[in-house]
């Protein structure tokens, strides 16, 4: 048998004929093995690099939220949390009742400088208003009694705002000698129980504190002992429960085109009376590749605070997508001897374009009397085409987002929604083609519909101050329902990734 | 031989502009081999795309034990296996038996046809035929190998063969007729 096979003369003649043959590959080939090396580069370092980035992402945040509830709980367990909204209404009772008092006396309501003096501050504790304001100022106490003033003076009280003011500004937290201050002051407004006018700035000088305290050191230090915790409406209070936010992203889209080439087809023949034409199976041979290109987005949003931890957001993403298609959907009609792509004219619209059928009943093997079983490849003449695709889509999201760590000047936001995508437009371009291919729609109205999509979004924020804040923002699209046409052959249902960063702007 | 061996050091530096050269050289001889396995260009290029690839990732892997140019020949091979290996399982193998029966013993000579009409001969050929017959006819492997090779039985590699031999001789012979 071995023998036999030894001195097949038929393998041995194919064999000496395909002997030192060479064909050339078309140019494609070596850029699509240089784009994908490239890849693989780096995407290898990229494997490499979230080895260590998702683990320290995993930590940083497990350390935010953990350190973010045990900061509540800690303050809760020893009685040590503030409640600010009561201290606001107290503080607002009291500004109302020493505005009224300061009308009556106002021969009493000039500043005096005054030394700490605690003995006096316990006999003025009758007041309602001296209670609420000599608890801040036991917290303040509690929180650094080493820091007093060595000599027991107390700075001039416009230097303190002037000083806290220029604190924030630079640093926008509270350095901790601020809060001495703020103790002598309001031990000494105690101390003064006639002077309406100054407690009325000790109040104001509260609240711009407290403000400055919740960035970093949210309630600490400011927390009267028997008051109920209320911080996520002094949070809503502060910072205004409306904002903006403009952003940019870069992402990859996929878009998922889904061409019914078969469904298509047997329409055209119906409508140009090609019943004798078999295409079963015309398109067994279809390979099409879609890969992936960079593309880039904008957005305008608007975002409302249920609480402090909930919050809606709606607006408008413009997406500026691009991808790359390699078919070989192609024909060629032997008459004019132009190829022409299917894509593109995949639509009720271009069924009666006759260019298919030109090249069918041009075709050499066709046989007007007699069935014909055709297939792609009688048409496409082994070529392929490369198409690149540029769309332009608005996109019209409602999100819901969940909050971690809100007191935070580093806060995380969980945004899940769904987004009305309306297309804009999109242009078809050939690229890379072994030959001249004619793209009969370059701008195919094939993907004119009104789409959806599932939105889920990371927002990492950091504020700089009461009104700003930037942010970076990680997001995931995927196309839901693809109410198209009826007339139309194609369905496209996109997903794209990719990361945003902004800058949000609260009222 | 000294060029070659520049050329794998560069390949396995990573370089660029090496690897171009590499491919270069080899690519046409190569993608002849993917058009034999494949049904049309397109798939031929995915295969030749692929089995290069493959060659710059193994380069390191390649100790000169046989010529360059074979090593990357069965790159290309077991590529285009691996991309037909599912179509593969979708045909049916021929009793052995019954193949021979009606195999002719008919002498042929294909000086007369170009590289392009032979090659679309082979590419009618049904997927399993055609693979057996490129590996057999063309590579010059063993049917013992081959049936290793697609873990499939000697019995079913030769059957194959036979058939293909038959669908051959049946399109040359057709050709003749219609010239």
């Amino acid at each position: 048998m071995k023998e036999e096979e030894e001195e097949d003369k038929f393998a041995n003649e194919w064999r000496k004929a395909f002997e030192d043959v060479e064909a050339s590959p078309s140019p494609v080939v070596w850029s699509e093995i240089e784009s994908s090396l490239n890849g693989r580069a780096i995407s290898w370092l990229k494997r490499r690099a979230l080895y260590f980035i998702i683990p320290l992402f995993l930590v940083v945040e497990s350390a935010t939220i953990y350190s973010s509830l045990y900061s509540t709980q800690k303050n809760k367990g020893e009685g040590e949390m503030a409640g600010i909204e009561n201290i606001q209404s107290n503080l607002s009772e009291n500004k109302s009742r020493y505005s009224g008092q300061q009308n009556t006396n106002s021969s009493q309501s000039e500043r005096e400088d005054g030394n700490i003096n605690s003995s006096q501050s316990q006999d003025t504790q009758s007041s309602d208003n001296e209670i609420d304001l000599e608890k801040n100022s036991n917290s303040l106490k509690k929180n650094d009694s080493t820091l007093l003033n060595n000599e027991g003076q107390n700075p001039p009280y416009e230097k303190d705002k002037r000083l806290l003011k220029q604190s924030s500004i630079n640093k926008n937290i509270l350095p901790i000698s601020e809060q001495e201050n703020v103790k002598n002051n309001l031990s000494n407004v105690n101390s003064k129980d006639n002077q309406p006018s100054r407690i009325i700035s000790d109040i104001d000088y509260l609240e711009n504190l407290s403000w400055y305290y919740l960035l970093d050191k949210p309630l600490s230090g400011l927390a009267p002992d028997s008051v109920t915790v209320n911080t996520e409406s002094f949070l809503l209070a502060k910072r205004g429960r409306l904002g903006i936010e403009v952003m940019a992203g870069i992402e990859v889209m996929d878009a998922n085109l889904q061409n019914d080439y078969d469904g298509y087809l047997s329409k055209y023949l119906e409508t140009h009376e090609l019943q004798n034409v078999d295409v079963q199976g015309f398109f067994n041979g279809l390979v099409e590749r879609e890969k992936t290109k960079t593309s880039y987005s904008l957005a305008a949003r608007v975002m409302y605070d249920l609480s402090s931890r909930w919050q809606l957001r709606s607006g408008v993403m413009y997406h500026h997508w691009q991808s790359v298609r390699i078919t070989n959907a192609l024909f060629l009609n032997a008459i004019e001897d132009d190829f022409y792509a299917f894509t593109n004219n995949l639509s009720e619209g271009n069924i009666e374009n006759t260019n298919f059928a030109r090249a069918i009943t041009s075709h050499p093997s066709y046989d007007s009397q007699n069935n014909n079983r055709m297939s792609l490849e009688q048409f496409n003449e082994g070529q392929n085409a490369t198409i690149q695709n540029t769309s332009h889509y608005l996109k019209i999201p409602l999100e819901i987002g969940y909050t971690f760590a809100p007191q935070s000047r580093l806060s995380h936001t969980l945004w899940l929604g769904a987004s009305m995508d309306i297309f804009l437009a999109s242009r078809n371009e050939e690229s890379k083609i072994t030959q001249n291919i004619k793209l009969t729609a370059k701008n195919p109205g094939t993907y004119r519909s009104i789409s959806s999509s599932l939105t889920l979004r990371w927002q990492s924020k950091y504020q700089i101050n009461k009104h700003w804040s930037f942010f970076v923002e990680p997001f995931f699209e995927k196309g839901l329902i693809n109410y198209t046409k009826s007339n139309t052959y194609t369905r496209l249902r996109p997903q794209n990734y990719g990361v945003g960063i902004g800058g949000q702007f609260r009222f | 031989m000294q060029d070659e061996k520049k050329l794998i050091a560069g390949c396995q530096k990573g370089k660029r502009r090496v690897q171009k050269q590499l491919y270069d050289l080899y690519s046409k001889s190569m993608f002849v081999v993917s058009l034999r396995y494949a049904k049309g260009h397109l798939e031929a290029e995915d295969i030749l795309q692929e089995a290069f690839i493959k060659v710059f990732e193994k380069i390191n892997s390649f100790k000169g034990e046989c010529p360059l140019e074979f090593w990357i020949k069965k790159i290309v091979i077991n590529t285009a296996l691996n991309h037909e290996r599912s179509k593969l399982y979708q045909y049916p193998a021929y009793d052995v038996m019954e193949m021979d029966n009606i195999l002719p013993d008919a002498e042929i000579t294909l000086s007369n046809y170009n590289f392009k009409e032979l090659l679309a001969m082979i590419q009618q050929l049904p997927e399993r035929c055609q693979v057996v017959f490129n590996l057999y006819a063309i590579e010059g492997y063993q049917h013992k190998e081959i049936a290793e090779m697609l873990e499939i039985t000697e019995g079913t590699s030769k059957s194959q063969y036979s058939r293909a031999k038959l669908l051959l001789q049946e399109m040359i012979k057709k050709h003749e007729t219609v010239q």
